[in-house]
């Protein structure tokens, strides 16, 4: 999205820093669906996932000054927010994970297309592709690892199987990923 | 051949190893560069699954609630510091200033009340004279919690890794459980900022809070009740913790 005389994020965030709201909502105006979009994939719920997201925002305002551009992207970091928040939520609530079959994350893939450059869209798509690529349960622990903040053994009590069967889905799962990203020709191109 | 701490990388990146394996994995990391060069990947990996939800528009009303909210907060007047930026100027709001006054003398009293009643331990003591010593900057800051029954007092310095929550009213637990106290990373993760119980004989207890970072890059804690060897990231409901903030 470069080119279009729009300032960029790092610049809009050191606005809002200054508590500029303009640049408050133009940065809402970008990625209010991907953030929305995460807060719902992790809570489930409508209500729960308005608040997340409502909040996320509320410390995009407040919090501004702490991003650092050199570490990250500003979705990035407004995402990380966000499932911070959609985690302490879920035990705020003293949510039950949720139920044990897991949407495809490979079949929709019309979400990331938007407000992300080129680049970026291109590693997460090779990611997402490899994520659904993944034998069921080991997407599945990764998921309730990631997405609904279970420490391994948590997994392994909720599937009601051994530690060490946990261990080793996560441990396939995510070096897969790992593999996945790797040979990402984008990102293998930036060592 | 790659070590075989790297096998915890996965899991690590997520939140999700226990405390024991945590540790150990973090102290290998420290001193191999190899580990921590793999680890980037992972985290790489971490940060790539954040963005793989599909897009959702919130409601439509969400914006101009924001908007509003925002209209009555005057932004973010804190103002803080990163290691290697120098000291910002030390201008301290007036009335803030008066406030620390106050509340610094009620912290020494309180702390020699500690000391007098001789009956804390060595932690306890560390605990005191690092209030002490928070209590003579004229720039510590304070933060109030309370909840219910329980209320306290969290002081300290922005350009400090150090900081003593004082809190009075936590009940006792079972053996097997402790209060961990998380401090709020800007990227959303938790650090420990310390792990301890409490007696029914102790109505305050002073904790000395270890930060990895200066606590002005800290953007708040909270304590949850966990198992008593702690976990890697709070599995309890928050008991009591508060944002770090300025009040207009
Ligand atoms: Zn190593």
């Amino acid at each position: 999205m470069s080119g279009t005389g729009l300032p960029d994020d790092a610049t809009l965030m050191q606005q809002v820093a200054q508590g500029d709201r303009r640049a408050f909502l133009s940065l809402y105006d970008k990625y209010a669906a991907r953030v929305h979009g995460l807060s719902v994939r992790m809570l489930q719920d409508g209500m729960s996932a308005e608040e997340v997201t409502q909040d996320a925002f509320l410390r995009l305002w407040t919090r501004a000054r702490t991003f650092n551009a050199d570490r990250g992207q500003v979705l990035s970091w407004l995402l990380a927010i966000t499932r911070r928040l959609a985690l302490d939520r879920f035990r705020l609530d003293s949510r039950v994970p949720p139920p044990l079959e897991t949407e495809n994350p490979g079949l929709d893939l019309d979400g990331l297309a938007d407000e992300s450059s080129r680049t970026d869209e291109s590693r997460w798509r090779s990611l997402r592709f490899a994520l659904a690529d993944l034998p069921a349960e080991q997407r599945l622990s990764i998921e309730l690892a990631f997405y609904h903040g279970l420490s391994q053994r948590e997994i392994a009590e909720h599937l009601k199987i051994p530690l060490g069967t946990v261990k080793t889905r996560l441990r396939l799962g995510m070096q897969k990923l790992r593999r996945a990203w790797a040979i990402d020709p984008i990102q293998a191109g930036r060592r | 051949m790659a070590h075989k701490e790297q096998e915890l990388l996965g899991a690590y990146v997520m939140g999700a190893l226990g405390s024991g394996e945590r540790i150990a994995l973090e102290a290998h990391l420290g001193d191999c560069q190899e580990c921590q060069a793999a680890l980037a990947d992972y985290e790489q990996v971490a940060e790539g699954l954040l963005h793989l939800a599909t897009s959702v528009a919130p409601a439509s009303g969400l914006r101009a609630t924001l908007n509003a909210r925002l209209a009555g907060r005057p932004g973010n007047l804190r103002s803080l510091r990163r290691p290697g930026l120098g000291r910002a100027p030390q201008v301290v709001f007036a009335a803030l200033a008066v406030t620390l006054l106050v509340l610094n003398g009620a912290l020494i009293l309180e702390t020699r009340r500690l000391a007098e009643r001789g009956q804390e331990l060595l932690a306890q003591q560390e605990a005191s004279q690092t209030a002490l010593a928070l209590a003579s900057y004229s720039t510590s800051q304070t933060a109030f919690v309370q909840e219910e029954k329980i209320w306290g007092t969290f002081v300290y310095e922005e350009n400090f890794p150090v900081a003593v929550f004082n809190v009075w009213g936590l009940p006792p637990l079972p053996d097997d459980k402790a209060y961990q106290l998380w401090l709020f990373n800007p990227d959303g993760t938790r650090t420990t900022g310390a792990l301890f119980r409490t007696t029914a004989a102790q109505e305050l207890i002073s904790i000395l809070i270890r930060s990895p970072v200066p606590l002005g890059e800290v953007l708040g804690f909270g304590v949850t009740v966990e198992p008593e060897t702690g976990s890697p990231a709070p599995t309890g409901p928050r008991i009591i913790g508060a944002e770090f903030e300025h009040s207009p």
